[in-house]
C-alpha cells in the first residue's frame, strides 16, 4: 500500500512537472533528430539530398562515403592530429595548474593575489590580443606548422583558467591532511603529489575533460598554427574538407565527415557523461 | 567511480603516451624537406635536390590529385622531389608572413591577379626561363597577356586552369521554348527571358554571393568597361554615373518581371542545382560550376553557353569577359628556381594540363590540348575571342573598405527589398 | 624551519612554469599588440625596426571605418539579445531540471550534447539539415501546414544573423545550464523547504532564494559569456561561406583576420590595425568584468 501511495505521488509530482518535460523533452528531441538526420544524410547521395529524399535511401545505403571521407578525404589525419593536441595539451595544462594551483590556494605570500588576479585577467583576455605577436614569434622562429608550437600555446592558453578552476578546489580540500603528512615527516611537495593531488582528483578530471573539449573544438588557433594539411586538427580539416566538397558537390562524403568528426566525441561523452556532468557540477561543491 | 577515474586518467596516460610518439616522427617528416637532403631520401636522384611547393588547394580536390601525379612523375623523372605542403585557400594569408620569416618555399600558387597585386616582391621573374622553354608557344595568348598585364608586362606567375564565366544553360529548354538564338543583347535576354516563361520553366536563377555580384558586375561592365566600375567602386561615384542606376534598374527588372525563381537569390550551391534538377534554364556563374551541378544533382545536361548580353549605350559587348586563372610562382628565396621552374611546365603544358582540364572540367591552359570538356565546351569559341578580361566579379568584392556593404546592397536589390532608387542612395551614402 | 624553507622551495618550483607560461603566452603579446597598435606595421611577422609610429591613427580610423563599426554592431546584439537567450534558457531548464524531474540526468547529457561536437560539423549541421530552404526542417515543418513560410529563406539577408544567432545559443545552452543547475543544487535545500512552509509560491522562491543565490555564478556566466562573444569567429567564418565575411554576420574578430592577413582582391594589409582591433576588444572584456562586479553585489559570499 505504501509503495502505491509514494509512486502515486511521484507522478502526481511529475504530471505537475509536464509543461517542463514537454519544453526539455521537444528540445532534446530536436538535437537528437538533427544529429540523427545527419546520419542518414552521411548514407546517401547528393541528388537525394538535394531533393530532400534524404530518409528514403532510394539507391540503398552509402556506406562507401565513410570509407571517401576518411581515406580520401584525410579525416583520418585531422582526427589524430586533434587527439594528439587536445590529450598532450590537456595532460600539459594539467601538470603545469595542479601544483601552481595548490600553493596559490594553501600558502600565503608576496604575489599570491597579484598571480591569482593576472590569471582572472588572463582568462577573460580575447585571443585576438595575444595572437599577432605569438604568430610573431613563431614565423621569427620558423617554427610555422609546427606540431610542437601549437601544443605548447595550447597548454599556455589552458593555464590560467585550469589553475584558477583548480584553486577553489584545494581550497575546499581540509587541512588536516597536509597537517598529518607533516607531523609525519613527510615533505610538502611529497604530500601533494601523493596525497592532495589524487584528493582533488574529480576537480583535475573535469577541468582535464574541459580542457579536452575545448582544445578538440579550437578554431583560429589551429587554423593559423597549424595551417598546413598534415598538422590540421578536425575543425578546419572539416572545413577544408567542406570547401573540396562544395567544389565536387559530393555532400553525402561531407556529412560522413561531419559524423566521423563528431562520432569519437560523442561516444566518449556517452560513457562519460556522468562523470562529466558530475564533474562540473562537483567542482563548485564546498568542502 | 573511483576505478573509472583511475581508467581514465590512466586512458589518457596512454593517449599522450602514444601522441607523443606520434609527434616525434611528425617533425622528422616535416624537416626532412629542409634540411639539405641526404643521399639516402632519394633513391633515384641525381641531383637530390627537394622543392617545397605550399599548394592552394586541399588534397583531396580534383587540381591535387593531378598536381601530386605531376609531381610523382617529375621525381620518377628527374629525382627531383617535391615536397607538396596542401595549405588550403589560405595560402594567399600565410604565404607572406612565412616568407618575410625567411621560410624555405620554392613554389606556391593562389590567384594570378592576387599573385601580381601582392607577393610581386617575392616572385621571380621567369620571362627569359619561359623564352628558353618554348612556353609562350604553348600558354593561352590571352592568358599570358592577361598575366603579364597584371604584373607589369613581365612574366612572373605561370597561369593554369584558366576559368570564365558566363551565362550556362539548358540547350534542350531553348529548344523546347522555340528559341534559336542565344541572346546578344539585354534586350534580346529579356525576350529569351518572356518565352521560356511562357513555355512554363523559370527561365533564370542565382545564388546569392557571387551569383548576385556577378550579375550586378556584368551588368554595370557592359555599361562601363573593367575600368569605369573600378573608379565607380574606388570613388564611390554611385549618385554620379547614371549607368549604374541603370544596371540596377535592369538587374532589378530580371526579378520584378518574374524571369527569376521564385526561390532565387537562394543560398548557394541551391540555386545552381535547379538547372540539375529541371526548374531553371539558366544561371549566370563561373565556368566550374556546370560540372559542380552535374556531381550535386547527377543530371545530365545538354549545356549551353552564352557570354553576358551586351546593353544598349555600353562601352562594352561579348568580347568582354571574367578570366580568371590559377597560377603557380617561383619565389626569389629559391635556391633551384630553375629546377622549379621545369617542373612547372610538366603542370601547366601537355599531359597534366589535359588532365587537369578535365578533372575540374577547366579550358586547358596549352593551346595544344584541344579538347575541351564537354560541360564548358560551349564557351571555348568566346574564350578564344575575348579581348577584354574583367576582374572576378568586376572587382566588386575587392575594395576591403565596403565590399560587404556593396554585397548586402545587391542582395537585398535581388530580393527586392530595396529599390534601384534606394540601392544607389544606400551606395552614395557610404561616401 | 626546515619545513618552512622546503614550503618556500616548493611554492617556488610549482609557481614557476605557470607563471613562464603566463608570461610567454599572455604578457609579452599583450605588450607587444598593445605597443603595436600605436604604429603602422604592414605584415605581421616585419621586424621592429620597420615600425612607424603613427599614435593613435589606427584607432581613429577604425572609428571610421564603417565595416569595423558594423562588425561591432554586430557583437553587440550577440551579445545582448544571444545573452538574453541563452541565459534564461538556460536558467529555465537548470529550474525544470532541479526540481525533481524524471529522466534527468538524460536530460542534462543531450542538452550538452552540441558542446561536444565541433563547432564546424555543428554549424555544417544547422545550415544544412534545419535552415535549407529546399529540404530543411523549418522548410518541411511549414510545408507541412501549407504555410507559406515554406519558402522563407534563412540564410540570407538580415535573417541570416538571427539563424547564425540561434544556431549558436542553443548550443551554448547545455554549458551554462549546467553551470547554474551546480550552483542551484549548492543552496541548501532546507531553505526551499522553509519557504514552502512559509507559505511562498514558486515563482516567488526563485526571485527571493533562487536568483539572490545565484548571483556569483551569474556573474561568471556572463563574464564567460562575454569572452565567447568577443572570440566569435568561426560560427561567423561559418556563416558566410563560401564568401570570407559578410555584412551581416562580421565580427571584430573577422575583421581583424582579414585586415591583418588580407583578403582576396586586396592588397592592403595592416597588422597593427589589427593589434589595435584586438586591443579594443580586449578593453570591452575587461570593462563587463569590471561593470558586472561592480554593478552586481555578491549575496551568497559563503554558506
Amino acid at each position: 500500500m505504501r509503495r502505491n501511495k509514494s509512486s502515486h505521488l511521484e507522478l502526481k509530482k511529475q504530471m505537475r512537472l509536464l509543461p517542463g518535460h514537454i519544453v526539455v523533452g521537444l528540445w532534446c528531441l530536436f538535437t537528437i533528430g538533427m544529429l540523427a538526420w545527419i546520419a542518414a544524410a552521411s548514407l546517401s547521395t547528393s541528388p537525394e539530398i538535394m531533393r530532400g529524399k534524404t530518409l528514403q535511401f532510394e539507391t540503398g545505403l552509402h556506406f562507401e562515403n565513410y570509407v571517401k571521407a576518411w581515406t580520401a578525404n584525410n579525416i583520418s589525419v585531422f582526427f589524430m592530429n586533434s587527439l594528439l593536441y587536445a590529450s598532450t595539451a590537456m595532460v600539459g595544462s594539467l601538470l603545469v595548474s595542479a601544483p601552481a594551483a595548490y600553493v596559490l590556494a594553501r600558502f600565503v605570500f608576496k604575489g599570491n593575489s597579484t598571480i591569482r588576479s593576472s590569471f582572472v585577467m588572463a582568462m577573460s583576455l580575447p585571443q585576438i590580443m595575444i595572437v599577432l605577436p605569438l604568430f610573431f614569434l613563431t614565423t621569427k622562429m620558423g617554427l610555422t606548422g609546427s606540431k610542437f608550437v601549437l601544443i605548447l600555446i595550447y597548454i599556455g592558453m589552458q593555464v590560467p583558467y585550469t589553475t584558477i578552476f583548480l584553486i577553489s578546489f584545494f581550497n575546499n580540500l581540509s587541512r588536516g591532511y597536509e597537517e598529518a603528512a607533516a607531523i609525519d615527516g613527510c615533505p610538502p611537495m611529497k604530500t601533494f603529489w601523493t596525497i592532495m593531488m589524487p584528493l582533488a582528483q574529480p576537480g583535475i578530471v573535469t577541468v582535464g575533460i574541459f580542457n579536452f573539449m575545448s582544445i578538440w573544438n579550437e578554431y583560429f588557433l589551429s587554423l593559423i598554427f597549424a595551417a598546413s594539411e598534415k598538422n590540421m586538427s578536425v575543425g578546419p580539416g572539416l572545413k577544408s574538407v567542406l570547401t573540396a566538397m562544395q567544389y565536387t558537390g559530393d555532400w553525402g562524403g561531407l556529412f560522413a565527415a561531419v559524423v566521423i568528426v563528431f562520432t569519437p566525441t560523442l561516444l566518449l561523452f556517452i560513457c562519460l557523461s556522468k562523470t562529466i556532468i558530475n564533474g562540473i557540477t562537483a567542482g563548485g561543491v564546498k568542502g | 567511480m573511483k576505478k573509472i577515474l583511475a581508467l581514465l586518467l590512466a586512458l589518457v596516460m596512454v593517449l599522450s603516451m602514444a601522441a607523443c610518439g606520434a609527434k616525434e616522427k611528425a617533425p622528422a617528416a616535416t624537416e626532412a624537406p629542409k634540411a639539405d637532403a641526404p643521399a639516402a631520401e632519394a633513391p633515384a636522384a641525381d641531383a637530390g635536390v627537394e622543392l617545397t611547393y605550399w599548394s592552394m588547394w586541399n588534397s583531396t580536390e580534383g587540381q591535387a590529385k593531378v598536381i601530386q601525379e605531376a609531381a610523382d612523375a617529375y621525381y620518377a623523372k628527374t629525382g627531383i622531389k617535391i615536397n607538396i605542403e596542401w595549405k588550403g585557400r589560405d595560402v594567399k594569408k600565410l604565404i607572406q608572413p612565412a616568407l618575410d620569416a625567411g621560410e624555405k618555399v620554392d613554389i606556391f600558387d593562389t590567384d594570378y591577379a592576387l599573385i601580381c597585386q601582392t607577393f610581386s616582391k617575392y616572385v621571380v621573374d621567369v620571362t627569359d626561363m619561359a623564352e628558353a622553354a618554348g612556353y609562350p608557344d604553348h600558354c593561352l595568348p590571352v592568358l599570358m597577356e592577361t598575366a603579364k598585364g597584371y604584373c607589369g608586362g613581365a612574366l612572373k606567375v605561370i597561369p593554369y586552369q584558366p576559368y570564365t564565366s558566363g551565362v550556362w544553360y539548358n540547350r534542350d529548354m531553348f529548344t523546347a521554348a522555340g528559341i534559336e538564338k542565344a541572346p546578344e543583347t539585354f534586350a534580346e535576354l529579356l525576350d529569351v527571358c518572356q518565352k521560356l516563361k511562357d513555355s512554363g520553366v523559370n527561365p533564370f536563377t542565382c545564388d546569392q554571393g557571387d551569383g548576385t555580384a556577378l550579375l550586378m558586375g556584368y551588368q554595370l561592365a557592359r555599361y562601363l568597361g573593367q575600368d569605369g566600375v573600378l573608379d565607380l567602386i574606388d570613388n564611390v561615384k554611385w549618385g554620379e554615373v547614371p549607368e549604374a542606376k541603370k544596371a540596377a534598374e535592369d538587374i532589378y527588372s530580371l526579378f520584378e518581371k518574374g524571369y527569376m525563381s521564385p526561390y532565387a537569390p537562394s543560398n548557394y550551391p541551391d540555386g545552381q542545382n535547379e538547372l540539375g534538377f529541371g526548374e531553371s534554364a539558366m544561371l549566370l556563374q563561373a565556368s566550374w560550376v556546370p560540372n559542380e551541378v552535374v556531381q550535386n544533382t547527377g543530371a545530365e545536361l545538354n549545356w549551353g553557353y552564352f557570354p553576358w548580353p551586351a546593353v544598349e549605350g555600353g562601352v562594352d559587348g561579348i568580347e568582354g569577359g571574367m578570366l580568371g586563372a590559377q597560377a603557380f610562382a617561383v619565389t626569389e628565396v629559391s635556391e633551384h628556381k630553375q629546377e622549379a621552374f621545369d617542373f612547372l611546365m610538366t603542370v601547366v603544358i601537355g599531359e597534366f594540363d589535359q588532365k587537369m582540364a578535365d578533372a575540374v572540367s577547366s579550358a586547358p591552359a596549352d593551346t595544344d590540348n584541344t579538347v575541351w570538356p564537354n560541360s564548358v565546351a560551349g564557351a571555348e569559341p568566346y574564350f578564344k575571342n575575348m579581348t577584354k578580361s574583367y576582374a572576378w566579379a568586376v572587382g566588386l568584392q575587392n575594395n576591403a573598405d565596403y565590399m560587404e556593404f556593396i554585397q548586402e546592397a545587391i542582395n537585398q536589390l535581388c530580393k527586392m527589398e530595396i529599390t534601384p532608387d534606394q540601392f544607389i542612395a544606400q551606395l552614395e551614402a557610404l561616401k | 624551519m626546515k619545513q618552512n624553507k622546503q614550503i618556500k622551495q616548493m611554492i617556488f618550483c610549482f609557481l614557476t612554469p605557470a607563471v613562464l607560461f603566463f608570461l610567454l603566452v599572455f604578457l609579452y603579446p599583450v605588450v607587444r599588440t598593445i605597443a603595436m597598435s600605436f604604429f603602422y606595421v604592414e605584415g605581421v611577422s616585419d621586424a621592429t625596426s620597420t615600425w612607424q609610429f603613427i599614435g593613435l591613427e589606427n584607432y581613429t580610423t577604425l572609428m571610421k571605418t564603417a565595416i569595423f563599426r558594423e562588425s561591432i554592431k554586430n557583437m553587440l546584439k550577440i551579445w545582448l539579445w544571444g545573452g538574453l537567450i541563452t541565459m534564461s534558457i538556460s536558467m529555465l531548464f537548470a529550474v525544470i531540471l532541479t526540481s525533481g524531474a524524471k529522466f534527468k540526468e538524460f536530460y542534462k547529457a543531450v542538452i550538452y550534447i552540441p558542446n561536444i561536437i565541433n563547432a564546424v560539423a555543428i554549424s555544417t549541421m544547422w545550415m544544412t539539415a534545419i535552415f535549407n530552404k529546399r529540404f530543411g526542417f523549418l522548410h518541411n515543418f511549414f510545408a507541412f501546414f501549407g504555410s507559406n513560410l515554406a519558402t522563407t529563406d534563412y540564410m540570407s539577408g538580415s535573417i541570416k544573423f538571427w539563424t547564425l544567432l540561434v544556431a549558436f545559443c542553443f548550443g551554448s545552452v547545455g554549458y551554462y545550464m549546467l553551470i547554474l543547475m551546480s550552483g542551484i543544487e549548492r543552496i541548501p535545500a532546507d531553505i526551499y523547504e522553509a519557504a514552502t512552509i512559509d507559505g511562498a509560491s514558486k515563482p516567488a522562491q526563485f526571485r527571493r532564494i533562487t536568483l539572490p543565490l545565484l548571483t556569483s555564478v551569474i556573474k561568471n556566466c556572463i563574464v564567460f559569456w562575454t569572452v565567447g562573444v568577443v572570440g566569435f569567429f568561426v560560427w561567423s567564418q561559418m556563416w558566410s561561406a563560401p564568401l570570407s565575411s559578410e555584412l551581416t554576420t562580421i565580427t571584430p574578430f573577422v575583421y581583424m583576420y582579414n585586415i591583418t592577413f588580407g583578403t582576396t582582391g586586396n592588397a592592403d594589409r595592416n597588422a597593427a590595425m589589427g593589434a589595435a582591433v584586438g586591443v579594443l576588444m580586449a578593453i570591452t572584456v575587461l570593462f563587463v568584468f569590471f561593470a558586472v562586479n561592480r554593478l552586481i553585489k555578491d549575496e551568497d559570499v559563503e554558506f
